[in-house]
């Protein structure tokens, strides 16, 4: 058995949980991170994909509000290649009060957002797939965030400072010795082998699992997972952050996001944070909410649909999750327990990863006894290519200058054979962590084409035993198949057929021979539904919660 | 994004487009109608720089719309980009504004036919105008015709009736000032039917500006159109014509790519017909004069994209059917090269050539002595193309219906 | 201009009705919103691959697999078509792609074992003459060939496979300058590359030394358009050995040879077809259709007719649409449809699961005779016959039967339009051919 000796030991692969591993390695902490799957497998890989400008919670949590706006300019400043810089609008559509627009600006001012009221023609001039009839707009600095190129691009500066990310390592038991967590069992799913490591401060950064991990050391941690589906359509209806100017609720974001655009959000409670499903009244829902702000959104074709869980932090039980303050919170679980050797950080938003990262390390620093400034709100992350946003055409145009068309694998998304090969010999143990690192499978055939030129390079690159590589091409089909099954009809049912063609009728992929394994390496996380609310889907304009 | 660029959410991405797509064939500057057209437009940005030049290969055939089985407007996608490319770059080229005023040269160049030909065609200002200009010096250009159709018409008598019908005609621009003869055979054929033709003030259709993403000149020249012609609309009258791109841009492209919904442009486009589409319709209703003498001969029909993209069949193929003796091959091939002014310019001329091959060897190896199309770009190309002469069917009509002595060719070929 | 016969779409069902009319002397116009199945799928002619559905082994004499399945079935659509409507369809297809010039070997009683893309043996009933060499791949020595630069083939993948499955096989890339330097996007475009000598003594070179002592060389679907045989047979006699096509990711160029010589074959019949012509409204007098119209510019075209088929394909042709409430629509006529009741059943959640999705089943219930049923189930319409995916009651693409229920299904289809036509009825002032 491995043993590793470290001086923080991070569980979880999400934004938190590296972004912790880079501000110890930076601060000069021997650091260990650890994540039972790939980077991002959570919720960080599966929000919205919305770097906030805080003016979601002006009004109602105003403390989140000052965090997202503060950490907004961090962000942009130190990697901005993994944020696009769209603006966003706030919207009072003919079903809102307009009035509550006087609230919002008033709100933005005192928490320190900053907001323009705009006239709605100028909006129009913008956005013309805006509803012609709204009444207000006010801009602010929302922005569209890319989760998966910025925790890597963060564990790759962690890579850089010394830390260790071991991905596909799953913690067991968290080691105890005189009531004080002396670090963690882990299994590493790829080698079948339990790894020892040893660490002065272990930092639960698990997110919605941050209750499970708790508990290992006999700590509870009242963390709620929060679901929140998520739809995409599959072009950019807005290339500006459209959200609806009320009280927060369901349905009230659209982010353009990549190719895509995403509206959320719902907000669920679930008992599990690995096991739920998408259910066709949240679908509805959300495409009901988003022609309001945007007419023929609903009818628009639809590209998949998700979910995400929240961690939801709350001492107290609550009745509705939406009531939950959005903020983060870190529990000393020797002040609070009587257990030394462990910190949970946990809450908070994607927005605000490398503020809950700092004031994590700033408590190891504490625990620890020595004082080592934080510097990850000025270091910039790497490539980040000259200080410039991301766009959605620089893709397109880089294919241009190379004149690579012919090189794609993922046509919908633009990826090059170069840029798999280099996934694939990184290490990425199934597709579906290639599609996180690329955006493989991400675009109008869901997989139709690049699911089986991905796995013929594998084979060709990796030589793996075809029993694996088979098993990757299944995978695949079957990762896609949940997020589609909620929105299969018009023309991406029409696509979901012709991959039928390709996969049964062609490949005969339903006669591939596994071996009779089952991928040890691939979680399915929605095998049950989520029952409905008792009185129904969640209506607009009702406060479910603030 | 308008209608016709949300149909890119129709797109299976099958790749049958790209099996069709006949600049794709030839080369590889263009990456094809998926990729340049649905697949692209996802990452174009109506407020940021266009992001791919290689949609400029496009030639505009629309076989990709055709051969597409879930209805992307694959063609139009590509001509908006093209337009926004050009927007970006500062404006349309000095070159493809020149080859999308052809009504502008026609006007400055008739008064001086002779030389304008005689520039046109000579080696030495050929190899300037490529140097000077990026028109290719061996691309096939029309000659100036020394009487244009409408002082034709205009000198005319005035013919008596009775009329059962009456149109008006649209010449556009190619009739008018280089081949006369085609509109002077349609008015023939036309009034032997009992149908009494009008010629309304005209000007051009407007498609060579729209294929050069000229869309702001026109939107001028349309508007001007739609202002002539809408009276004619209005009172009911059929409006037909012999270039199937000119009634193919009143009926659809114009509107469309302008993103023009009026009564007007609804109007002018519902009353708008291609010759033959009209001609075969009095045939349906028994009113056609089916009268023809025998021509005992061969030809080849290729029928020409804008025609398909009207989506009405090939009536001319029908109606030469009627003609005893004549047997009319189609060409099957999907498109011959020209583009309209596409393969004009040097830097897409030996696309043009190598697109138009297969059509060229199909006509020259059937041994038939013309080959018979609707499109005047696409006659030239053939010409160029093949050594022969190509004509418009209304032409066959004519000789047809004794109206016009056939050429000596035809006749040798059917004796 | 009045057609006798006018069937709605161009894929095998479309096809295959519209070339019997044809050739029984009826004037017979396809009109196809655009090109369809034959350009995705491989170009072989599938009868009945497994039955039931999902079982492991591969059915061997797909008569008596069909059989069965009628028996146990009789609502499927080969249940509609009956075995001797199925054989005869099969021959009548073997002969039209003859005298298009393409040879398709196979009988109705056995299936034979080609090669996928993903290496695995598969059964099929009908294979084109390219493809036929695949089946001996268990014996002797297989090469595979990729060719570097084309992003739809993966030879070692397939070889992978085959090894798996007991064959003897090794990958080989070859590397050709032209490939290099002209980087093409398709299948289709190289298969045009390679009817050129010069292009093809690359690949020879590239692959020959690799190809010494093999039984026989498998090559992705590339092997020409027109000039396929050709290219064949040049390959072979450079090799020395027989050489066998494996289809690939769409364009199938197999199947676009093979649209191409049954269109060819169609027009020679006197035939006409329109692509590009998506039927958008209809005119019926009672229960008799009189027309259809197709989206034009600025207008819509009418196409009259006595006789019309239904071959619009399915979700996938665009015969069928479904909507998010869970209703599914028929798209040309606007027949009604046989479906899952609600959404909730559409779907299993598992992507592979051998019984397939009950919603890729729904379709036009028919009567014996081919025509589309209403809930009383009596034919809506007395001169409208339906044929292919647009059907209910497949699983296709687990039973492995898509080309020979279009092919039997169309024939069927057409039979039920001649039986009721008569050549007397034509209009003296038609068009002659």
């Amino acid at each position: 058995m491995r043993r590793l000796d470290t001086d923080v030991l991070v569980i979880g692969g999400g934004s938190t949980g590296t972004g912790v591993a880079r501000d110890a390695a930076m601060r000069g902490f021997r650091t260990v991170l650890v994540e039972k799957r790939d980077l991002t497998h959570g919720t960080t890989g599966r929000y919205h994909g919305l770097l906030h400008s805080g003016g979601r919670y002006v009004v109602k949590d105003p403390v989140s509000a000052r965090e997202c706006i503060a950490e907004n300019r961090v962000l942009r400043r130190t990697m901005p290649h993994c944020i696009e810089d769209t603006g966003g609008f706030f919207v009072v559509t003919p079903s809102d009060d307009p009035a509550f627009g006087d609230r919002f600006k008033a709100a933005c001012e005192t928490c320190g957002v900053p907001c323009e009221e705009i006239s709605p023609a100028e909006a129009l001039r913008r956005e013309p797939r805006l509803n012609p009839k709204i009444q207000r707009v006010f801009a602010v600095p929302d922005a569209s965030a890319d989760s998966f190129l910025a925790t890597h691009a963060v564990a790759e500066s962690a890579r850089a400072h010394g830390a260790q990310i071991l991905t596909y390592h799953e913690v067991r038991e968290l080691v105890r010795s005189n009531g004080v967590v002396k670090g963690a069992r882990v299994h590493d799913m790829v080698a079948d082998e339990d790894v020892d490591i040893e660490a002065a401060i272990t930092v639960n950064a698990s997110g919605a699992w941050a209750g499970r991990i708790a508990n290992l050391a006999g700590c509870r941690v009242n963390v709620i997972p929060g679901k929140g589906v998520m739809v995409a359509i599959n072009h950019r209806f807005v290339n500006t952050v459209v959200n609806r100017c009320k009280l927060p609720s369901d349905g009230d974001i659209v982010v353009p996001s990549h190719s895509v655009c995403v509206i959320g959000t719902t907000d669920q409670g679930v008992p599990d944070p690995e096991h739920y499903g998408i259910e066709a009244w949240e679908v509805r829902l959300l495409l009901d909410e988003g022609e309001k702000m945007l007419p023929g959104f609903s009818a628009a074709r639809v590209l998949r649909a998700w979910a995400g869980v929240r961690p939801l932090y709350s001492e107290e039980t609550v009745a509705k999750t939406r009531e939950v303050s959005r903020t983060y919170t870190l529990l000393d679980h020797e002040a609070r327990d009587g257990v030394g050797g462990l910190v949970t950080i946990t809450g908070g938003k994607w927005t605000t990863f490398r503020q809950m990262a700092e004031v994590t390390v700033d408590a190891v620093c504490r625990k620890l006894g020595t004082q080592r400034p934080c510097r990850t709100h000025t270091e910039p992350l790497p490539q980040m290519e000259g200080g410039k946003y991301y766009t959605l055409g620089e893709g397109l145009q880089r294919i241009e200058s190379a004149h690579e068309m012919s090189e794609l694998v993922c046509e919908c998304e633009l990826v090059t054979r170069d840029r798999v090969e280099h996934v694939l010999e990184a290490g990425a143990e199934t597709l579906d962590d290639v599609r996180r690192d690329v955006r493989l499978g991400m675009g109008p055939c869901q997989g139709g084409f690049c699911t089986y030129r991905t796995v013929g390079l594998l084979q060709a690159r990796l030589g793996q035993p075809v029993e694996k590589a088979n098993l990757a091409l299944l995978d695949f089909l079957q990762e896609r198949w949940k997020g589609l099954q909620a929105i299969l009809w018009g023309e991406q049912l029409q696509q979901a057929c012709l991959d039928e063609l390709i996969y049964l009728g062609l490949m005969n992929a339903d006669h591939l021979e596994v071996g009779g394994r089952k991928s040890p390496l691939t979680d399915f996380f929605y095998t049950a539904g989520t029952p409905a609310p008792a009185a129904g889907p969640a209506s607009p304009g009702t406060e479910v919660g603030s | 994004m308008t209608d016709v660029e949300a149909t890119l959410d129709r797109c299976i991405k099958c790749n049958i487009c790209m099996s069709y797509c006949p600049p794709a064939r030839v080369t590889d500057l263009f990456p094809g109608p998926k990729y340049a057209g649905p697949q692209a437009q996802r990452f174009r940005v109506a407020r940021a720089p266009s992001p791919d030049a290689s949609v400029d290969y496009c030639n505009g055939c629309r076989v990709c719309n055709l051969v597409c089985p879930t209805g992307v407007r694959i063609a139009e996608l590509n001509a908006r980009a093209r337009a926004k490319l050009y927007e970006d770059r500062g404006g349309v080229p000095l070159r493809n504004r020149m080859l999308g005023r052809s009504e502008l040269m026609g006007r400055l160049a008739h008064p001086v036919a002779p030389i304008a030909n005689w520039m046109l065609h000579n080696a030495v200002s050929r190899a300037a105008a490529e140097a000077l200009l990026g028109v290719d010096r061996r691309a096939p250009l029309p000659r100036f015709s020394r009487q244009t159709f409408v002082e034709w018409f205009r000198h005319r008598p005035a013919r008596p009736g009775p009329w059962r019908r009456r149109v008006a005609y649209f010449h556009g621009c190619a009739t008018n000032y280089y081949e006369p003869w085609v509109g002077q055979a349609a008015v023939g054929v036309l009034e032997r039917n009992g149908v009494e033709v009008t010629v309304p003030l005209q000007n051009c259709c407007a498609l060579p500006m729209l294929s050069n993403g000229e869309f702001g000149a026109a939107r001028r020249y349309y508007d001007s159109n739609l202002t002539k012609l809408g009276s004619t609309a209005e009172a009911g009258c059929e409006i037909v014509g012999t270039s199937t791109s000119c009634t193919l841009t009143l009926k659809e492209e114009a509107p469309e790519l302008l993103g023009v919904t009026s009564p007007a442009a609804e109007r002018v486009a519902s009353a708008t017909n291609d010759l033959c589409e009209y001609l075969l319709r009095l045939y349906d209703a028994g009113e056609l004069d089916t009268g023809f003498q025998a021509l005992p001969l061969m030809i080849v029909y290729h029928a020409p994209c804008q025609l398909n993209a009207h989506r009405i069949g090939h009536p001319a193929v029908d109606l030469m059917r009627l003609i005893p003796g004549l047997t009319v091959i189609e060409s099957e091939q999907p498109c011959c090269g020209i583009g309209g002014t596409y393969g004009l310019k040097k830097e897409k001329y030996a696309i043009g050539m190598g697109v138009g091959q297969p059509l060229f060897d199909r006509i020259k190896d059937s041994g038939v002595p013309l080959s018979v199309c609707d499109s005047e770009t696409c006659r030239w190309q053939i010409v160029h193309g093949t050594g022969r002469p190509s004509v418009h069917p209304v032409q066959v009509l004519a000789w047809a219906y004794g109206i016009v002595e056939p050429p000596p060719y035809i006749r040798q070929a059917s004796v | 201009m009045i057609y006798d016969v006018l069937v709605i779409g161009a894929g095998f069902a479309g096809l295959s009705a519209a070339l019997h009319a044809a050739q029984s002397g009826a004037r017979t116009e396809i009109l196809a919103k655009g090109i369809g199945s034959t350009h995705w799928a491989a170009g072989w002619v599938d009868v009945l691959g497994y039955w039931p559905a999902g079982s492991a082994e591969p059915v061997v004499s797909p008569r008596d697999a069909v059989r069965q399945l009628i028996v146990e079935r009789p609502e499927h659509p080969y249940g509609r078509a009956g075995i001797e409507v199925l054989d005869h369809a099969l021959s009548a297809f073997c002969a039209h792609a003859a005298a298009g010039g393409l040879v398709y070997d196979g009988t109705l009683d056995r299936n034979v074992l080609l090669v996928t893309p993903a290496g695995v043996r598969r059964p099929t009933c009908l294979v084109p003459r390219a493809m036929a060499a695949a089946a001996g791949v268990a014996d002797g020595k297989t090469v595979v060939v990729g060719i570097a630069g084309m992003r739809d083939f993966y030879p070692e993948y397939v070889v992978a496979n085959l090894q798996a499955q007991g064959c003897a096989a090794t990958p080989v890339i070859a590397d050709m300058p032209s490939v290099r330097t002209r980087r093409p996007q398709t299948t289709v475009i190289l298969a045009m590359m390679l009817e050129d000598r010069a292009v093809r003594d690359e690949l020879i070179r590239g692959i020959a030394s690799a190809a010494r002592g093999a039984d026989r060389v498998g090559f992705p679907a590339v092997l020409g358009v027109g000039r396929h045989r050709e290219v064949t047979e040049d390959l072979e006699r450079g090799l020395g050995v027989p050489v066998f096509e494996i289809p690939t990711l769409p364009p199938s160029v197999s199947g676009y040879r093979l649209f191409e010589a049954l269109r060819r074959r169609f027009v020679e019949l006197g035939g006409r077809i329109t692509i590009g012509a998506e039927v958008v409204t209809r005119w019926a007098d009672g229960d008799r259709l009189v027309g259809v119209g197709t989206e034009a510019a600025a207008r819509t075209q009418r196409h009259s007719a006595g006789a019309f088929v239904v071959a619009t394909g399915g979700f996938l042709g665009g015969g069928l649409v479904a909507a998010p409430d869970g209703g599914v629509r028929e798209t040309a006529l606007g027949l009604p449809v046989q479906a899952p009741p609600d959404r909730s059943s559409w779907f299993d959640p598992r992507v592979l699961a051998p019984q397939g999705h009950a919603v890729f089943r729904a379709g036009l219930a028919v009567n014996g005779e081919m025509q589309p049923l209403d809930a009383r189930g009596a034919a809506v319409y007395r001169n409208v016959w339906a044929a292919g995916s647009v059907l209910a009651g497949a699983n296709e693409w687990r039973e492995k039967s898509h080309e020979g229920l279009a092919l039997a299904t169309g024939e069927q289809a057409a039979r039920g339009v001649l039986a009721g036509w008569d050549a007397s009825q034509r209009s003296e002032t038609d068009v002659p051919r």
